[in-house]
């Protein structure tokens, strides 16, 4: 229920309230029904309500104030109305806290940044300040020895010749073994 | 591989009346049809005992020998296999080519009889022909679903046999091979 509804409902309880008050009876009303045994009570416009009945010695006691139709349609709306409604597509949103849970701590990597050596002027109009770099090294190859010329033939291969006789190529075929 | 010096006509001589083939040396053969001879040869796979097929095949390397003259060592390569591959094929065991991968020597058989799955009946003919051809045991293991048989000592027959049955092809085979003393 939104406040303007709320407010709206509050004044007009406020002036329910306030015409319950007692107040003169107004001066020309209709004459009040004798109530008989016979007849049931039957309820008056809101007009007569406010009039003062004419009492017996048996209703000298004072009555429960007896809500009106108004009050009644007004606590009927306050208890059937249902709250406000939520669009479908409006998240639900539920936030829980675990305290056991440990906290997590970021932490940041970065190097904390001097602010004792700040640039007192903008950074586009301070000219750069000189630092005395060390000097780069000097090349320095690490002696390799290298092997002189070959005096012969790098490689040499060893060929056989072809088996000539049928003896030879059986004794070299059943010569081979699983490496 | 076929020997020009190879005359293979008359190899064969049918005596009707008696009722009996002789091969040109005089041994006496018989006609059988693969489909007789191939449940014998299976069951002899099966009974890992091929020592009948080894000792027909040696019967083919001593007609060979026969045909030769005398031994097979110091002839040439060329008329020993020459000779062989037409015994092999008066005998109705398929066309042989033979190959040379370095050391290695892989027989290859074409049309070769289908007398058991892995062609062990006819590695084991091919192993008594060229035990017989060069007056030692060699054995002839399978290679691939060619035809193709690996010509190597028996002591390594294994071996070979394993890596060919693992899917291993001549080229791989061979790389793993080396001379013995090198």
């Amino acid at each position: 229920m939104s406040a303007e509804q709320v407010a709206k409902l509050e004044g007009l309880l406020e002036r329910i309230q306030d015409r319950r008050r007692p107040r003169p009876a107004p001066l020309a009303v209709e004459a009040a029904e004798p109530i008989t045994a016979e007849r049931p009570v039957t309820p008056k416009a809101p007009a007569l309500e406010l009039a003062p009945e004419a009492e017996s010695e048996d209703r000298a006691a004072p009555r429960p104030i007896k809500p009106t139709p108004m009050e009644q349609a007004l606590e009927i709306e306050l208890e059937s109305s249902p709250p406000p409604a939520m669009e479908d597509d409006e998240p639900v949103v539920e936030i829980t806290v675990d305290d056991d849970e440990p906290e997590i701590t970021v932490t940041h990597d970065e190097p904390e940044i001097d602010t004792s050596e700040q640039p007192t002027a903008p950074l586009g109009t301070r000219a750069p300040a000189v630092a005395a770099s060390p000097a780069a090294p000097a090349r320095e190859s690490l002696p390799i020895s290298r092997p002189g010329a070959p005096a012969g033939p790098v490689a040499r291969v060893v060929s056989r010749p072809a088996p000539r006789t049928f003896g030879e190529l059986l004794s070299r075929t059943l010569s081979l073994r699983p490496r | 591989m076929a020997d020009a010096s190879f005359d293979p006509g008359g190899y064969f001589e049918f005596d009707l009346a008696k009722g009996a083939v002789r091969a040109r040396g005089g041994e006496r053969v018989l006609v059988l049809s693969d489909d007789v001879l191939a449940p014998l040869i299976s069951a002899a796979v099966e009974g890992g005992d091929l020592t009948a097929v080894r000792k027909m095949g040696r019967q083919l390397g001593d007609a060979v020998l026969g045909q030769l003259g005398g031994s097979a060592g110091e002839r040439p390569i060329e008329e020993v296999l020459g000779h062989a591959a037409a015994i092999l094929s008066l005998f109705g065991w398929g066309r042989l080519e033979m190959e040379r991968w370095g050391d290695a020597l892989v027989a290859s058989l074409e049309a070769l009889p289908a007398l058991d799955d892995d062609h062990l009946g006819v590695a084991a003919l091919l192993g008594g022909l060229l035990s017989a051809l060069g007056g030692t045991e060699v054995a002839c293991v399978p290679v691939g679903r060619g035809g193709r048989f690996m010509v190597v000592d028996p002591s390594v027959a294994q071996q070979i046999w394993k890596w060919a049955r693992g899917g291993d092809d001549v080229g791989a085979i061979v790389s793993r091979l080396a001379p013995e003393n090198a």
